[in-house]
């Protein structure tokens, strides 16, 4: 056969022929096949800036976030309202008891059912202390979060467990803006929710896990009150808590790095002080704004009779009790009163006011969730790679939580139970979450494919698991779901490119059989043909992948250009802990990709190439000669 | 006929025949009075020394056009000595290039045997065929058919590159040709540099290449004006003489078939 470098020379003469038309194949593929190479390019930009951005924050570890359905936490159960019924008597029988040793009347029949019956069938009372009695029973012999992570988990090789705790706000919380409780501000109970204010609650989290969060240590040695609970608070909250009026989305980049510096270094000084009160004392509150009303509506109203016992407001800066303005009930109504106070504590009831004013100071900042009316590409793009599971959330870090002076103030807010068995929700009780590190990508891989559930088929044992914040996982993840996303893709625009080089070079073959005709008669085997176009078709592919190459880099560069700036402060905001100078760019050279794209390039061109040369080749070089002639 | 001895009425109205082109008048009386002395001078038959180098044996070629069978060629035979310079000549159509791709390897015949140095085509598998082509046949086409975009230099060494010929064998070689053929100082070029009869030229270069035994050359003058015709002819003469080449052409010119050893001629597929 033919020397290869001899078989190159003639090959290579070719692409001289047909100038035009190479040109028009050249570029014609490669506006295909550069659809590849721009991809390729933006996801390599996206793979090293998710790297220099996850580096030292929670790269190079594998976490998962494990979220069991509350579920209906045994509301449904026949067994709870058969338990249920059962204890009805019970406790009808311990408070008559009751009522009669305090002198107090009771009435049997004000007792609320445990089980009532709509047109679904029957269903529990919340009402009734009998079904809140029989659920906690059933609920307190569940097994806990934990146990049912370690029960799925153990087989993967997990290497840590966090627990995920939602803190226990059994009443209602408002914030203290510039130290003032606002009595008519309305709140509505969540209690679990830790997200948008801090009102709604916190998480309790592994300082391990919140690290990337937090701010330089410098300024939390610098904190002036220890005792205050730490906490990781949302961008936009400290930015606010600052006085810093939110930059327009189109100010210059500049500036708004300048503000994220700005906002790490001042953010340790910012605090939010609340207050809390739980049903009792909100209720008083609740009822000294009624009354007060009440009594501005009828001051000309000489019928009008006052409550005997009237509350007001405690001063706005203290979180205190409501004071009593007056009372002008009898001894022996006061001694009632006392008396069913007393009963009621006896069966569970939160009678005693509890207020108390709390104060978080920032020791981190996590990354504001994203606003839906102001959703970007970018935004989508950097949420991809940063989609942090503590975007806007609220977090205390476990460990510090520990460390306080006196953690006593905070102990009623403290998760005391993952199966919240103190709570009774009619239908559902909140979802739990857990978290679990493995060693290595695949053990968290393994653990994800298999244990999590898709959607419906999730529950109180099947749990939904999901990448905690930005971690290897999920960039691994990310580059094994692009990779399939360009492999579709390529097949398409290898089928078609394969077509236009099928024209190209059947083309370019057909022209040359003349040529091949003249070869044969000088003694060239089918052979050295083969080989001489197949080299010229690999010389062609390989000017369309050059081609290919370098529309893609320059498509990505400009684009880069477009929206680095943007996805920098994007970044910048996710990854707390980074440096100010580090920029997010979305061009990068991912060299697999690019050879593999290349390497495409050649196999369309082989493709393209088989029909023309097969049927050159089995032609009479003399017709091809006489043909000419 | 003598031009001297006809009347002026006689050369008008002989003129008239072409229209009053006295230069291919006169080309045609140069030809017809070659074929005159060409055929008091060459009688038809074999040189009388040297080994056969080409034997046909009761060859036929046919081929199917559309419904109809077509006879190219009828029962030739013939023997063709080395060192031999042999014209086939005859009219459109007569079978003469047939009978050169059947010598040359590029065509089987459809009966009888072909041998050239003593081996029968028709038994040779297409790639040891394609070799014996590259090493005993050289080939030189009315169109010359260079690489357009191949220097004359390289043009010259594309059969030995079929041959795997070490490259400096193949230089010096393309050299010596070159200088044999008169365009040593075209090397350089690109084949559309060159004029007619040094594209042709350095053609047959390219067909000497592997010093074949055969040059089949299929009319390789009719691209060519009349002094590069000669030129060429000469050009065969010197090769013969130098390398004992077999030389075998097929040709329109008398002038050519006035120089070789033999004419065969064939008229309707058939020697005559």
């Amino acid at each position: 056969m033919i020397r290869l470098r001899d078989a190159t020379t003639l090959a290579f003469t070719k692409l001289k022929t047909r100038k035009v038309r190479t040109i028009v194949t050249v570029v014609t593929a490669s506006l295909l096949f550069s659809t590849l190479t721009f991809a390729a390019f933006v996801a390599g930009g996206v793979f090293d800036s998710a790297k220099r951005f996850t580096s030292g924050n929670l790269a190079e570890r594998y976490i998962v976030n494990v979220t069991f359905s509350g579920g209906d936490g045994g509301s449904n159960e026949q067994s709870v309202r058969d338990r249920a019924n059962e204890l009805y008597p019970q406790i009808v029988a311990e408070k008559k008891a009751a009522a009669k040793q305090l002198g107090i009347e009771y009435d049997p029949k004000t007792e609320p059912k445990p089980v009532e019956e709509s047109e679904g069938g029957e269903y529990l009372n919340s009402d009734s202390l009998a079904a809140r009695r029989a659920l906690n029973e059933y609920r307190e012999k569940q097994p806990t979060a934990r146990k049912k992570l370690e029960t799925i988990a153990d087989k993967y090789h997990p290497k840590t467990y966090f627990s995920l705790g939602q803190s226990n706000i059994n009443g209602q919380m408002k914030l203290m803006k510039e130290g003032k409780e606002d009595f008519a501000e309305k709140t509505s109970v969540t209690g679990f929710s830790s997200t948008q204010d801090i009102t709604n609650g916190w998480s309790y989290l592994a300082s391990s896990v919140l690290q990337p969060f937090f701010v330089e240590q410098k300024y939390l040695d610098a904190q002036e009150n220890k005792n205050d609970l730490p906490v990781v608070a949302p961008y936009s909250r400290v930015e606010a808590a600052l006085g810093l009026k939110p930059l327009a989305k189109n100010a210059p980049p500049k500036d708004r790095l300048d503000r994220i510096s700005e906002v790490r270094a001042r953010a340790a000084t910012v605090t939010f002080t609340t207050c809390y009160r739980n049903s009792a004392s909100q209720a008083q509150i609740d009822q000294a704004q009624q009354v007060a009303r009440e009594i501005e509506q009828n001051k000309n109203n000489k019928d009008y009779q006052k409550p005997s016992l009237i509350y007001g407001l405690p001063p706005a800066n203290d979180c205190a009790p409501a004071v009593i303005l007056s009372d002008k009930r009898t001894a022996e109504e006061k001694k009632q009163a006392e008396k069913q106070l007393e009963f009621n504590r006896q069966f569970g009831d939160a009678v005693d006011p509890v207020q108390q004013k709390v104060t978080a100071r920032v020791v981190g900042i996590s990354p504001d969730g994203f606003n839906s009316s102001s959703f970007s590409s970018v935004d989508v793009l950097i949420s991809l790679i940063a989609g942090s599971s503590l975007q806007g959330a609220w977090a205390v870090p476990q460990e510090m939580y520990d460390d306080l002076p006196d953690k006593s103030i905070y102990e009623r807010f403290y998760p005391t139970s993952d199966t919240m068995a103190s709570q009774f929700a009619a239908a559902y009780i909140p979802a739990t979450s857990q978290l679990v590190e493995f060693s290595t990508a695949d053990d968290a891989k393994a653990f994800m494919t298999k244990e999590s559930c898709t959607g419906m088929d999730c529950n109180a044992t099947k749990p939904f698991i999901s990448y905690f914040g930005s971690n290897s996982v999920l960039v691994q993840e990310l580059t094994a779901n692009i990779t399939t996303a360009l492999s579709y893709v390529a097949l398409v625009i290898v089928g078609i490119a394969s077509l236009i080089l099928m024209g190209m070079v059947g083309r370019v073959i057909g022209d040359s059989r003349r040529e091949t005709a003249v070869f044969r008669a000088i003694g060239a085997k089918r052979n050295d043909i083969r080989v001489i176009y197949v080299l010229y078709t690999v010389f062609l592919s390989l000017l369309i992948a050059t081609a290919t190459i370098a529309i893609g880099c320059g498509l990505a560069l400009w684009f880069d250009s477009q929206v680095s700036a943007e996805a920098t402060i994007r970044a910048q905001l996710t990854f707390v802990g980074v440096e100010r100078s580090a920029e997010f760019h979305l061009f990068g050279l991912w060299w697999q990709a690019l050879l593999a794209i290349a390497g495409l390039v050649v196999v369309a061109g082989l493709v393209g190439m088989l029909l023309p040369i097969s049927r050159n080749l089995a032609r009479s070089p003399i017709k091809d000669m006489r043909d000419d002639t | 006929m003598a031009i001297a001895s006809v009347s002026d009425q006689e050369i008008e109205s002989f003129l008239r025949l072409f229209n009053g082109d006295a230069e291919q008048a006169a080309k045609v009386l140069r030809n017809y009075d070659l074929q005159k002395k060409h055929a008091q001078k060459k009688p038809n038959q074999v040189a009388p020394s040297g080994p056969i180098v080409v034997r046909l044996q009761d060859v036929t070629k046919s081929y199917k056009v559309g419904r109809q069978t077509v006879e190219a060629l009828r029962g030739a035979s013939l023997d063709i000595r080395q060192g031999e310079f042999v014209a086939l000549t005859g009219a459109s159509g007569s079978g003469k290039s047939t009978l050169l791709q059947l010598i040359g390897g590029l065509d089987k015949p459809t009966a009888g045997i072909v041998e050239v140095d003593g081996v029968n085509l028709k038994k040779m598998r297409d790639g040891k065929l394609s070799k014996f082509r590259n090493q005993t046949i050289g080939f030189v086409f009315q169109f010359f058919y260079l690489q357009p975009f191949l220097k004359v230099s390289t043009n010259l060494e594309v059969p030995g590159m079929f041959a795997r010929t070490k490259k400096t064998e193949r230089r010096e070689q393309s050299r010596t040709l070159a200088e044999a053929v008169g365009i040593s100082d075209r090397m350089e070029h690109l084949p559309r540099e060159l004029s007619g009869g040094q594209m042709q030229r350095a053609a047959i270069a390219r067909a000497l290449l592997n010093r074949p035994k055969l040059l089949l050359a299929d009319e390789p003058t009719g691209n060519l004006d009349s002094i590069n015709g000669k030129a060429i002819i000469d050009l065969f003469e010197t090769i013969r003489k130098k390398y004992n080449t077999t030389i075998i052409v097929v040709t329109h010119d008398p002038a050519i078939a006035v120089r070789a050893d033999r004419e065969i001629t064939l008229k309707d597929g058939a020697i005559i």
